[in-house]
């Protein structure tokens, strides 16, 4: 039997003090629900985007989607970061007034850095890259059809098949990892993202 | 000028967020359920803020002390978590292998050495309530009168349940 002596107790509950939710985490977490409702808590520089996005594209979804997209991309890589051309996102004022056309080379420019981005840095927060791909498998087909973002979603199902085989999986996982690496490999990259998303449930 | 609700929010994640994800993980003993039992509860909490309104929002019957909501939103959705899963917080100490997660991380891991391992594990074999008060006292220095409005009881009533508490921790821990 251990003696313990209460000041012990209550120094080592202190030390329980250190558990705390992994960083990345957390804030991602934030961002996800402030994102979600109407109140969305955007920075200054995306309210724009959002704005004309909303604007642009019917669904609403999109709007929101990228939005979170933007989000992420900041949290992952840090705004300096995540546009490696050095064209950073403009302003929203700038951005409202200009045309569909402009909008969507700002979403080119973006997808184009975390295309980089990804491939530079493969060893990311495995839930930050889950929460990003889950965010793209949310957008309509116009925007996923365009060369860059397929491009996008062939980088964060190779992340993420690596990321996989690197864990121990049950047969029904296996199986479902065998059907994501075949569409990898025939190209149907936002299948393979949604199948990929199963595994990771 | 009035904070934004979302601000106002924002603060309020930012300061309990490292508390209820403790709180939560002291009682269910693992980080991914911890993560997503703290995701529910910070999710229902900005469900109502946004509803109702926090503390400095001027809102009809807003949220005034919003520490105290989130807690009994984590202790309802533990329970939840308990009884979604069949199995009673005591029984789950000894048989669910979930109480060392398997993909507990590496600070995880520097914490779970030795003794801090053992007391975590003293801690979920605790009565819930004597959990709650130890975990608020000591881990997130509470004083006593707030966890007494906390938990609607007088402040003597606390202090009788942080000592037994203790005490059965204790116990439990040199029996360990």
């Amino acid at each position: 039997m251990t003696k313990i002596t209460e000041e012990q107790l209550i120094e080592s509950l202190n030390q329980l003090k250190e558990i705390k939710p992994n960083k990345e985490w957390a804030s991602l977490l934030k961002s996800q629900i402030l994102a979600e409702e109407k109140n969305v808590v955007q920075p200054a520089r995306f309210v724009g985007i959002m704005d004309t996005l909303r604007f642009i594209f019917a669904p609403r979804k999109l709007a929101y989607s990228f939005a979170v997209v933007l989000f992420l991309a900041v949290g992952i890589f840090g705004l300096n970061k995540f546009v490696p051309t050095g064209k950073v996102p403009q302003q929203p004022a700038s951005l409202a007034s200009q045309t569909p056309a402009a909008v969507k080379e700002q979403i080119n420019v973006t997808v184009k850095g975390l295309v980089q981005n990804l491939k530079n840095n493969p060893d990311q927060n495995p839930q930050a890259i889950r929460i990003l791909a889950k965010t793209l498998a949310d957008m309509p087909g116009d925007v996923v059809s365009s060369s860059d973002v397929q491009d996008l979603y062939k980088t964060l199902v190779a992340n993420q098949i690596v990321d996989i085989q690197k864990t121990t999986l049950t047969d029904a996982q296996q199986k479902i990892l065998l059907d994501t690496v075949t569409l990898y490999n025939t190209g149907k990259y936002n299948e393979a993202l949604e199948k990929v998303l199963l595994i990771n449930k | 000028m009035t904070d934004s609700i979302n601000e106002q929010f924002s603060h309020v994640y930012d300061q309990y967020i490292d508390k209820i994800y403790r709180f939560v993980y002291l009682k269910v003993g693992g980080q991914e359920i911890a993560e997503d039992i703290t995701s529910k509860v910070f999710t229902k909490g900005w469900e109502a803020f946004s509803a109702k309104g926090g503390p400095a929002s001027g809102g009809k019957n807003p949220i005034k002390n919003p520490g105290a909501f989130l807690y009994q939103i984590a202790n309802n959705a533990v329970i939840d978590h308990y009884r979604e899963k069949g199995r009673s917080k005591l029984v789950s100490v000894d048989a669910s292998p979930e109480i060392v997660d398997p993909g507990t991380n590496a600070q995880d891991m520097a914490i779970l050495s030795a003794d801090i391992g053992t007391i975590k594990k003293a801690m979920q074999k605790l009565k819930k309530e004597h959990q709650d008060v130890i975990i608020w006292h000591y881990l997130e220095d509470m004083p006593i009168d707030n966890i007494a409005k906390l938990i609607d009881k007088p402040a003597g009533t606390v202090r009788v349940m942080l000592h037994r508490g203790l005490k059965d921790l204790k116990d439990i821990v040199q029996e360990g």
